[in-house]
């Protein structure tokens, strides 16, 4: 479990999150979504102990991550959006830095670097910046770690890439781990989040999973939008595009993200039962 | 490595694993020293007819500055980006990472550049007696080996571990800078010291005219003996909190130096 307490976190004088609370229970695997300069890469940081909050405590399977003992870092593996080229091979990585994971799969690591078409016997350094990534995935879905937080996964993926990804991290998801990935490219991974967390203006604005997106939303093509329980609506030249609160037609994970950003009080209204998040005291748990 | 060993804050193996992994970073850096050294040294044997380095004291000042240099960058990846949050997340305790890198440059660094010394040294005698140049000896470690400069060597690398763990970029300079800083600030407090507090440096001042050059002045034996114990208890207080401050600055390093 993946837990934020009544975090305070900023870079200089200007504040980040302010009184951020949420918990990631095992078995799920989180899109982290946010506009540029939200602080998701920041939560994960946090969370992998390479930041420290000024207030309040992240915890990763009940251990703090501001102590950085090794018992939690080898339980956490954050992979930065651009991640570490040492001058080395994959194989020699394994055999300097691997050796620090116990839980690590070199089974699985070979076969990852083998899907991705990454040769191990190649200098990482020399790399393209896609092969790098890959690189960084495959020792990240292969450490052990219990906690793997990715940090825009997808950027710099070729399409090919991205769909073996998806089976990598498909693959890699278990009851007793935590998948969070941050991105932007919503559409290249929508139907491996759930749930979902909206992080904006320091706080979490929403958290859904995909059962409620499903039978709470849907986005529709309409002439008026008269009458209809409409959370947020584009105007084009035919009509609108609009985000209802009504299942059963789907919603697109970056439409429904632009909703909740544009009209976060609809939105959340349209969550019923769901406690604010965010607020001092609350404490969004996501399963 | 197995996982109980993760529950120990401090783990012999993961700390070996450190230095090893220390000692193959500094590798290509002391390799390329060491064959710039065997080669200059070979030159001058050419161009001289002698070893150049066999004069008393040349062996252990290169050493010395060579571990000076080498601790200065003890640190470098771990204010560097990408490479920075990795080192910063390498499943090891602050105190692993630390006490590896005190013992690769406070025993590990030293023991390898003599004997590294000792070869070259050696090699260099023998091309020299095959080219004729006559009988020179080898470089004996034993007979350089001096605690008071060791201690010395100890205190200068401890400055320059936590100058790498304080500043990002050109870390030896800014330590440097900063050390001279406080030691001519020191040593003009203890001159002003001397002078309001020591009868016997009016004397010397006004004798010799030298006193801030050089300090010497005619103390009684008592009074030279608190002086160096002052001395000795004040390398040894530069010495603990440059360790522990090194130190804290690793414990609190954080990633904060590539995209947010």
């Amino acid at each position: 479990m993946v837990t934020f307490e009544a975090v305070t976190f900023g870079y200089g004088k200007g504040s980040l999150f302010e009184d951020l609370s949420l918990a990631i229970q095992p078995g799920s695997t989180v899109g982290l979504l946010g506009l540029n300069g939200a602080g998701k890469t920041s939560l994960l940081k946090l969370a992998a102990g390479a930041l420290f909050p000024t207030a309040g405590s992240v915890s990763v399977f009940g251990r703090e991550s501001r102590k950085r003992d090794a018992a939690l870092l080898a339980d956490v593996c954050f992979v930065p959006e651009d991640p570490w080229a040492p001058p080395i091979s994959a194989e020699t990585w394994l055999g300097r830095y691997g050796v620090f994971r116990p839980a690590m799969d070199r089974g699985l690591f070979f076969s990852l670097l083998e899907e991705f078409s990454v040769d191990r016997e190649k200098n990482i350094a020399k790399l393209s910046y896609g092969q790098r990534k890959k690189f960084a995935v495959a020792a990240a879905l292969s450490c052990g770690a219990r906690a793997v937080l990715l940090d825009e996964p997808t950027n710099g993926l070729d399409i090919p890439s991205k769909a073996q990804f998806r089976r990598a991290l498909a693959l890699a998801s278990a009851e007793d781990r935590v998948l969070v990935v941050s991105t932007h490219q919503a559409r290249d991974l929508e139907n491996l989040l759930d749930p979902i967390v909206v992080i904006h203006g320091g706080k979490v604005l929403c958290s859904f999973t995909s059962a409620e997106l499903a039978e709470r939303f849907s986005v529709q093509r309409l002439t008026s939008l008269e009458g209809r329980p409409v959370v947020y609506a584009e105007k084009d030249a035919l009509g609108w595009t609009a985000l209802v609160a009504e299942g059963g037609a789907g919603a697109d994970l970056e439409f429904v993200f632009t909703a909740a950003i544009a009209e976060p009080e609809k939105f959340r209204a349209a969550l019923p039962g769901r406690a604010l998040p965010g607020r001092a005291g609350d404490m969004e748990t996501l399963k | 490595m197995n996982v109980r060993t993760l529950e120990s804050r401090f783990s012999v193996n993961r700390f070996g694993l450190i230095v090893r992994n220390r000692l193959l970073d500094d590798a290509p850096a002391f390799a390329t020293t060491a064959a710039a050294v065997f080669a200059l040294s070979l030159l001058f044997l050419f161009l001289r007819s002698q070893v150049s380095l066999h004069g008393p004291g040349a062996w252990p000042v290169l050493i010395a500055i060579g571990g000076v240099l080498l601790a200065g960058r003890a640190f470098e990846r771990m204010h560097n980006g990408a490479g920075g949050t990795e080192w910063l997340l390498l499943p090891a305790s602050n105190e692993e990472k630390y006490v590896a890198a005190i013992a690769v440059y406070f025993v590990v660094y030293p023991i390898v550049a003599t004997l590294s010394a000792v070869l070259i040294s050696a090699l260099l005698a023998l091309i020299a007696l095959v080219l004729g140049y006559g009988s020179v000896g080898v470089w004996n470690p034993l007979a350089s080996l001096h605690p008071r400069e060791s201690i010395d060597y100890v205190l200068f690398a401890s400055f320059a571990l936590a100058g790498s763990a304080r500043f990002r970029k050109i870390a030896l300079i800014k330590t440097a800078a900063f050390s001279i800083g406080w030691i001519v600030f020191l040593g003009f407090t203890g001159m002003a010291l001397l002078y309001f507090f020591v009868a016997e440096s009016h004397e010397a001042l006004a004798i010799r005219g030298r006193f801030f050059m050089d300090g010497n002045i005619d103390l009684p034996a008592w009074k030279t003996s608190v002086l160096e114990i002052v001395a000795a208890v004040m390398k040894g207080v530069a010495f603990a909190s440059s360790l522990l401050y090194g130190y804290f600055r690793v414990a609190e390093k954080e990633a904060v130096d590539e995209v947010q």
